[in-house]
């Protein structure tokens, strides 16, 4: 009689099976927690405020009806890591960005508007959002591009102000969402 | 003769690691392709404010009005007084939700003796309520009430229209003079 497996090297292939399956285990629960993630960053705010030295022409006059933000008053980072490094810079992927506004209070009167006024910096590529658009409460494209870009600068234009507008402080939240094509 | 010899346990063993390593693998397959079929979004926001501030600018349109007593008509009769409605009141208001503000006139001395000075702005559509004729005094005396955010322009007939009126009130208290100056005040104040 003669034995093709031995006890012995059934139990070291059991052995390695559990060992390989445990390190497969372990890369599924991790590499989960690595997933790569297209992010945006937005910087700086916007306030503006509006008195007897907006007037026209002094006292009988409306007020000035538009006023415009600084060219970089907000500036935009769109970034995904995936090797952590230099090389990131020409990691190849599509986004695009949207904007809304959610308002805390707003009058209906003033009318927000938004334009990209740079390109910032990046190997890839960006187009769309140079002509102003209305930010409105509900979601629209903006502007897209591809990989990794930084310092894309924003412009906003308040329009439709006059004296009708009631004094007040108003305020919303304008928010950029990246999307991976 | 060869046989294959694996106990019982131990097949059971090998079955178990077996079924354990397919779930795995279908784990890390099935995650694969979730990462496929979603599309990654991320956000971020700031705030945009903007701060509307209240506005009170008024402005006469002429510089100087003048008014003269006159002759009468008629032999017996009383002098006669003067008007003029060359003036207007340009003003530019905004207020917050449910305020006013009201426009007082005054003298800046008493009037002469036997004459009275009244005046009646007539203000826009929108820009404030007649108070009627006011005579005037050093005190001041609304001459627009109710007026809330509005511009009332700055051409040469915009805003509201003031009619002043000289009236001869004792005429055997009148004196000859040259000409007696006044100066009126007009404020555009918050009401309480």
């Amino acid at each position: 009689m003669k034995f093709t497996f031995s006890s012995i090297s059934i139990f070291k292939m059991i052995r390695l099976t559990r060992h390989i399956t445990f390190i497969l285990l372990f890369i599924l629960i991790n590499g989960n927690h690595q997933a790569q993630q297209v992010t945006i960053t937005v910087t700086g705010s916007w306030s503006l405020t509006i008195g007897s030295s907006d007037l026209q022409g002094g006292a009988g006059s409306d007020l000035n009806s538009t006023y415009q933000s600084a060219t970089n008053q907000v500036s935009i980072n769109i970034d995904k890591v995936v090797n952590g490094n230099f090389w990131d810079w020409f990691v190849n992927y599509n986004w695009r960005v949207d904007v809304e506004k959610q308002d805390t209070n707003w009058d209906s009167r003033l009318q927000l508007w938004v334009h990209r006024s740079g390109n910032g910096f990046g190997f890839g590529s960006i187009s769309g959002g140079t002509n102003y658009q209305q930010v409105t409460n509900s979601t629209t494209s903006f502007f897209s591009g591809s990989r990794r870009r930084f310092w894309i600068t924003i412009q906003y234009e308040l329009r439709n102000v006059s004296v009708q507008v009631p004094v007040d402080t108003y305020s919303t939240l304008v928010i950029y969402t990246v999307t991976e094509l | 003769m060869r046989q294959n010899l694996i106990s019982k346990s131990t097949r059971k063993e090998m079955r178990k690691m077996k079924k354990l390593l397919v779930v795995v693998i279908a784990g890390m397959f099935l995650l694969g392709l979730s990462g496929i079929g979603m599309a990654q979004t991320g956000s971020d926001n700031h705030t945009v404010t903007i701060v509307i501030n209240e506005i009170a600018e008024i402005n006469v349109t002429t510089a100087s009005i003048t008014l003269t007593v006159t002759a009468p008509g008629t032999p017996g009769a009383d002098p006669q007084g003067d008007t003029d409605n060359t003036t207007y009141l340009q003003y530019t208001s905004t207020v917050a939700s449910g305020q006013t503000r009201t426009i007082d006139a005054k003298l800046d001395a008493a009037m002469l003796s036997g004459l009275s000075l009244a005046v009646q702005a007539t203000p826009g559509s929108g820009e404030g309520t007649s108070a009627g004729s006011v005579t005037l005094s050093t005190t001041d005396q609304s001459v627009i009430t109710s007026i809330g955010s509005c511009a009332t322009g700055t051409g040469g007939t915009d805003g509201a229209q003031v009619t002043y009126t000289l009236s001869v009130t004792d005429p055997t208290q009148l004196t000859i003079n040259a000409g007696a100056n006044y100066t009126v005040t007009y404020t555009l104040t918050d009401d309480a």
